[in-house]
């Protein structure tokens, strides 16, 4: 009998072993987390699809024959793109409510200057602040980081009307600087980059002191070559939400005339249009159109995007 | 930083209120102070911290040129925040910091002319070992001599064209297989080539193409700037640089690139740095690291070296390699070093002078050899030397030491004389110091705090009366004395001579006894070593007041914040108490038999049969651990009641567990006081 006894050891390799060779073996919880996995795939990657596809096909075939995404009725366009691009409307498209024109060139350019130059400028704004806030020993620098910190509690939403009225009481209701101005103050990114600036070891500021660096260069020289990454993330998030913001370009130049928009604005316009008119082809193509920079941008940028993000401890 | 050319203010000067600020204005807000002999000095430095803890007590030390400092200390001593304060990196609570005679207490770190090595580097992650080392020259503006620069540049082109041609275009071939850029090219070529950077850049721009047309143009360059410089007024010498009234000129500039090339390149060949000039710091070792962040500081020529334990992150055998090389380099340039360390073996091996700190304060200043065989006290006898000093408890009774095993040993006449030399010295010390006003003061509030804080002041009339006289009778002579007879006679009056005495009228009697004079730190120094290495626990209190934390300002437990009238403080603090202790144990050591300890260094303790000197009787151990270290034996055992360390040499060979015949080497025996530490 004792021939058949196994050790308690022996039992748990036996185990280990049978695992091991299971793991070619067909295994249905792997299938159904794949199939799982699959269909919110597919789910979130349908809108794209249909977007992209349905700018492709004529002005209202999305419409009116929803069912051939991919066989358009009226064979592959580009009536869409013209239409917004160009200003050149398809035969028999009846009466457009068309109020304004779509100006989809003036738009980009305005976004880009939104959405860059602030990010520039608040990159400047918010790593000055956070070197200050880490670096230098002034007289209630906690009480005032206290403060600042506390504010990010308030709701955006919450300031806009009185940032708006500051904003045109600066005498800049037509100017696009009103656009970066109210964003120069954000907390969340100072933040980010001050946590980031901590992890820098004072030895290195206190030793260019001592060579006779005064505290700008440091900051340009020292600090900012090793906050590269972190600058990176947040010149990403900057930029994506300067490029995606509607309400407060909305705000302050929705009523006005168009050559003030930005992409968003005039998307939101174009939808607008597209619903009273069976133009859903031209919001489509809008779509595709706001999208592409910002995809072009990640494709560009992965990465660093992926480095940045995982050096600098955010989770996407 | 144009300030460096001004001559500082005399200190000791006097000026008027309206013109001060003028004169330190013109002088840079330099001051210096001419009775200063030392080059750097520090004067009763105290380091207090927001928090309340004071970290440097009284720092003074003089600090000669081309000295080689070391403070040592466990950790938390103070020797780090010491260090920080020369480097202007902390602010100095009180006391005066003189570098190069001038007051420095209040320069920013850039302007005390000093480089620093700190312990994990500091170097930039980001630049090049060549930028690392250039760092601080391109930081700030030097005085450098004024130079003819395009006669020097013209010059040297002429020079090149008419016979170093073939080696110009050898240089220029060899840039071009590098894959030089332009400007890498011109300095490649100038360096190879000797000549300046604009000689070079005239070259390589011209390419040397038409060499009679160019020697042309440089010519006339010479000419047109000679007459520039001549009706300026300026003379040049051979190195082109330029005279007035046979005196070379001296401007600020920025260093040009080529001077800092140069120094670089000979910083890095005093630290074998070559080959690695163009890597960065991730891709070196530890020592290597080490050799670049020294590079960075001696590159600058700077007056005092401060280098906070550069050693401490690397190992053991870098370490000892390390060491040696910073003595060397400090013998090849000569600057003035401070250097902190807790490890007393680099303590040893490289200072010429070392500071022995314990918790803030300083014990001992001294060459390696003094502070070895001269400890001043206990602690620094134990601090220094591997293994450390063996201590024993024993007895001392007219020139006999006795030991608790019975061991004996009698000391020579030297050794007594010596004893009774230092209790006399020790309680006249004593005396003066309970002689004088604060320490009245002390007496008293102790004798009246007995009564004020234990009972009631209603109930026992008699007890407070009498401890009220007692404290009229100390504090007599002191200059509150009048005040407090005035207090207390006043009160009586009122009672028509009946004494009613109430707890407030205790506290106005106590509120002047609570403000002290400074009280001079060296005995404040002495009484905390009473109270640190006496064998006996005595609660450390190194505040004078000690307020009953409040939640609101618990962290302002500093003595200026504290409100005296408050009946919230206590007064804690018993140096009286320490004093007096002391100075009854001294009188009963001066009378006979008293304890005391005695230390052996390891060295000191030899076998029986070989050593021949002056020894003492032998005694017999049982050897615990025996371990070999190469030409050294060490016998762990023990020996009246504590373990007992014989370092010997390696001719006999002992094993474990047996017994060993030791004697004690009697010239060597260091006998230390019981009650204070300090060596008799």
């Amino acid at each position: 009998m004792a021939r058949n006894q196994i050790t308690s050891e022996q039992y748990i390799g036996f185990l280990k072993k049978k695992d091991f060779r299971e793991k070619g073996k067909f295994n249905i919880g792997k299938v159904v987390s794949f199939a799982v996995l699959l269909i919110f795939c597919i789910v979130w990657l349908s809108p794209f699809v249909i977007m992209f596809f349905g700018s492709l096909r004529g002005y209202a075939d999305t419409m009116l024959y929803p069912k051939e995404l991919f066989y358009p009725h009226s064979g592959y366009t580009l009536e869409n793109y013209e239409m917004l691009l160009l200003g050149k409307l398809p035969e028999g498209i009846g009466q457009v409510n068309s109020v304004q024109d779509y100006k989809i060139g003036t738009w980009f350019l305005n976004s880009c200057f939104s959405a860059i130059g602030g990010t520039v400028l608040y990159l400047f704004v918010a790593s000055l602040a956070a070197y200050a806030f880490t670096f230098i020993d002034f007289k209630y620098r906690n009480v005032l980081f206290a403060g600042i910190i506390a504010s990010m509690i308030i709701p955006g939403a919450a300031t806009a009307v009185g940032n708006q009225s500051m904003v045109y009481s600066m005498g800049l209701n037509r100017s696009l600087l009103a656009l970066i101005i109210p964003g120069l103050g954000g907390v969340y990114g100072m933040y980010l980059i001050k946590t980031f600036f901590e992890s820098i070891p004072k030895d290195l500021i206190e030793s260019a002191k001592m060579d006779g660096y005064n505290n700008f260069k440091i900051f340009y020289k020292i600090v900012l070559p090793l906050g590269k990454t972190v600058l990176f993330v947040q010149g990403l998030f900057g930029f994506m939400g300067g490029w995606n913001d509607l309400i407060w370009p909305q705000m302050l130049y929705g009523a006005k005339d168009n050559d003030l928009w930005t992409l968003q604005v005039g998307m939101a316009y174009i939808i607008n249009n597209s619903k009273s008119s069976n133009l859903i082809g031209s919001a489509l193509a809008g779509g595709v159109i706001c999208l592409l920079p910002v995809l072009i941008m990640y494709i560009i940028a992965q990465d660093k995007i992926i480095e940045g993000m995982s050096s600098s401890g955010i989770k996407g | 930083m144009a300030n460096l050319d001004n001559k500082p203010v005399d200190g000791a000067m006097e000026v008027s209120s309206k013109d001060a600020g003028k004169i330190l204005k013109k002088s840079g807000y330099k001051i210096a102070n001419n009775d200063v002999d030392a080059f750097v000095s520090l004067k009763d430095i105290n380091k207090i911290y927001p928090n309340g803890v004071q970290a440097v007590y009284d720092f003074n030390i003089d600090i000669s040129e081309n000295d080689f400092i070391v403070l040592v200390g466990p950790s938390g001593c103070g020797k780090s925040t010491t260090l920080r304060m020369i480097a202007g990196l902390e602010n100095i609570t009180s006391g005066f910091l003189y570098i190069d005679k001038v007051l420095s207490n209040y320069t920013s770190s850039k302007d005390r002319d000093i480089s620093m090595v700190f312990q994990n580097y500091a170097l930039y992650p980001q630049m090049t070992v060549f930028d690392n080392i250039a760092f601080p020259l391109r930081a700030r503006k030097f005085r450098m001599p004024m130079e003819a620069t395009l006669v020097k540049a013209n010059t040297q082109v002429i020079d090149v064209l008419n016979g170093r041609i073939d080696e110009f275009k050898e240089a220029v071939a060899n840039a071009k297989d590098k894959a030089l850029s332009y400007g890498t090219a011109v300095e490649y070529v100038a360096t190879k080539m000797k000549i300046c950077d604009e000689a070079a850049k005239i070259l390589c721009k011209t390419k040397a193409a038409d060499p009679e047309k160019i020697k042309q143009s440089a010519k006339a360059t010479i000419d047109a700037e000679t007459k520039k410089i001549s009706s300026k007024g300026y003379t040049m010498d051979e190195n082109y640089r330029l005279l007035k009234d046979g005196e070379p000129q001296y401007h600020l500039v920025k260093m040009s690139k080529e001077e800092i090339r140069r120094r670089v390149f000979e910083a890095a060949e005093i630290l074998d740095l070559g080959p690695y000039l163009d890597r960065r710091p991730k891709e070196l070792s530890g020592g290597q690291m080490q050799r670049v962040a020294l590079g960075r500081a001696i590159v600058r020529n700077a007056k005092l070296f401060l280098m906070d334990e550069p050693l401490s992150n690397l190992d053991a055998k870098l370490r000892v390699q390390m060491r040696s090389e910073i003595v060397r380099i400090h013998e090849q340039i000569g600057a003035t070093t401070i250097y902190v360390t807790h490890d007393q073996t680099e303590a040893m091996t490289m200072a010429t002078k070392i500071v022995v700190m314990s918790k803030g304060w300083v014990q001992q200043i001294g060459t390696p050899q003094e502070i070895y065989y001269n400890p001043s006290n206990i602690f620094v006898a134990t601090f220094i030397g591997s293994p450390a000093m063996n201590i024993f408890d024993a007895e001392y009774d007219n020139g006999k030491l006795l030991f608790k095993s019975g061991y004996e040993i009698s000391l020579s006449e030297d050794y007594v004389a010596r004893h009774n030399e230092y209790y006399k010295a020790k309680i006249q010390d004593l005396r003066r110091m309970l002689d004088t006003d604060d320490f009245k003061k002390m007496h008293a509030l102790k004798v009246l705090d007995k009564v004020l804080f234990s009972i009631d002041a209603q109930k026992d009339a008699y007890a407070i009366e009498k401890a009220v006289n007692e404290v009229l009778k100390i504090v007599q002579d002191t200059e509150c004395g009048a005040a407090i007879k005035d207090l207390v006679s006043h009160y009586k009056e009122d009672n028509n001579g009946n004494p009613k005495v109430d707890k407030k009228w205790l506290l106005r009697i106590r509120e002047p006894l609570l403000s002290f004079d400074k009280i001079p730190s060296r005995d404040i120094g002495i009484l905390h070593n009473a109270q640190v290495f006496s064998k006996e626990e005595i609660v450390v209190e190194d505040a004078l007041y000690y307020q009953k934390p409040k939640k609101k300002n618990n962290k302002k437990n500093v003595k200026s914040n504290i409100n005296l009238n408050s009946t919230d403080i206590q007064f804690v603090n018993n140096l009286y108490e320490v004093a007096s202790n002391l100075l009854a144990k001294c009188e009963k050591a001066l009378a006979g038999k008293h304890p005391i300890r005695v230390g052996v260094r390891p060295e000191d303790i030899v076998l029986n049969d070989e050593f021949t000197g002056n020894k003492t009787d032998k005694f017999v151990v049982n050897s615990n651990i025996v371990e070999l270290l190469g030409s050294e034996l060490l016998i762990h055992s023990e020996f009246a009641g504590s373990n007992i360390i014989a370092k010997i040499s390696t001719n006999v060979l002992i094993k474990p567990h047996t017994d060993v015949e030791l004697a004690m080497n009697k010239d060597k025996i260091l006998i230390f006081d019981d009650s204070c530490g300090d060596r008799i």
